[in-house]
């Protein structure tokens, strides 16, 4: 059911065809996860409200629902909470300890992520996926290394808007092994995963 | 057929948003006969644009009841219901209707939509909810009328002294 309050007159409308497009960026995020630091295009035609971007638009269509509380950095009465109310019917909670997923629009301000969960022993699945938009990201040449299961040898990652003290958590992270937060990070339509299996550095 | 228009942003006029009113016209859309929607919607002139936020689609609601109309409630069972949320002129119509017939969804919210605006509220209503409503309420007539046939007074013969 859709929460009361969302204000529908400024909405845009999601996925053009809900079943096929939501599959084939299953499919992408899929594959993104699989080969960390490897970039997919991803929510490219999808009319999304400001701040957020088509990747990380698409990404939220595709995974959030109703079972699947969401914790954001936006206001809560803004025009892409509204939207992700009105086509995920997702719920927004306060708390980032209880997010299933987590909603990062501007990742300059990302420096921690222990307010978010890292699963418990018997349930490591359970804990916070993270979407995290940047300003840039180009994958294939850069200054970050990322080594692990999917990936040969070492991808290279050109990644723009993250702080230094993002990557000493993410290295605390990866230590926390079979717990930990996965992420997403998105620019434009570009979408690169960063599994907890990762080592990766700036 | 429907001219799909493009999206309008963001909404500069004001819309009719009284929701006591707005919660008749929606209901009565929602239970109307689709074939009796299909034809006021023909009869129609001026046609809008419309734009859709979200294409009907099927689901399913759990309807919620109370034994006797007191105590707490229970979950009754899931029934069908189709909704649809579409932008017309720059307003937003949104129909929840029961069942799977998507085209009465899309109507109903297309309705809807074009109700809010306050050149066309008064016509609309005339035309197209009223009648609605009149025939709603001859179905239940008949159907109250049908029910009143069956009806089984039970009393008892008074009985004499032993």
């Amino acid at each position: 059911m859709m929460p009361i309050g969302v204000n529908l007159s400024n909405l845009t409308p999601g996925f053009s065809d809900p079943v096929l497009d939501s599959q084939q960026s299953f499919r992408g995020i899929l594959h993104a996860m699989a080969h960390p630091g490897r970039a997919v295009t991803l929510g490219a035609g999808l009319r999304v409200p400001t701040p957020l971007h088509q990747a990380a638009a698409a990404a939220c269509l595709t995974v959030l629902d109703m079972e699947t509380p969401l914790w954001t950095d936006l206001p809560e009465s803004s025009d892409a909470v509204d939207w992700l109310r009105f086509h995920c019917g997702c719920p927004v909670v306060q708390d980032p300890s209880n997010a299933a997923f987590a909603l990062i629009t501007r990742g300059e301000f990302l420096t921690s992520l222990d307010p978010f969960n890292y699963g418990e022993d018997a349930f490591p699945e359970k804990s916070t996926t993270l979407i995290v938009q940047v300003s840039g990201l180009l994958s294939g040449s850069g200054k970050c290394s990322i080594r692990g299961p999917g990936i040969a040898a070492c991808e290279r990652l050109n990644i723009h808007g993250l702080k230094k003290e993002f990557w000493k958590a993410w290295r605390a992270n990866h230590g926390l092994y079979p717990l930990g937060v996965d992420v997403l990070f998105s620019s434009g339509t570009t979408l690169v995963a960063l599994p907890r299996t990762s080592e990766a550095g700036d | 057929m429907e001219r799909e228009g493009e999206w309008m942003s963001p909404v500069t006029e004001t819309f009719l948003v009284d929701t006591e009113t707005r919660r008749e016209w929606m209901a009565a859309l929602a239970r109307a006969i689709p074939g009796e929607l299909e034809r006021l919607w023909s009869a129609l002139k001026d046609k809008p644009e419309r734009y859709f936020l979200r294409p009907p689609e099927v689901g399913l609601v759990m309807v919620r009841g109370r034994a006797g109309g007191t105590g707490m409630r229970f979950n009754l069972g899931e029934a069908t219901m189709t909704r649809c949320t579409v932008q017309v002129n720059g307003a937003v119509g949104t129909a929840y209707v029961l069942g799977r017939n998507v085209r009465h969804a899309e109507l109903a919210a297309l309705f809807d939509g074009m109700l809010q605006d306050p050149r066309r509220h008064a016509a609309l209503m005339k035309e197209v909810v009223k009648p609605i409503i009149v025939s709603i309420q001859d179905r239940k007539r008949q159907l109250a009328q049908k029910a009143a046939a069956t009806k089984v007074e039970f009393f008892t013969m008074e009985r004499g002294e032993e």
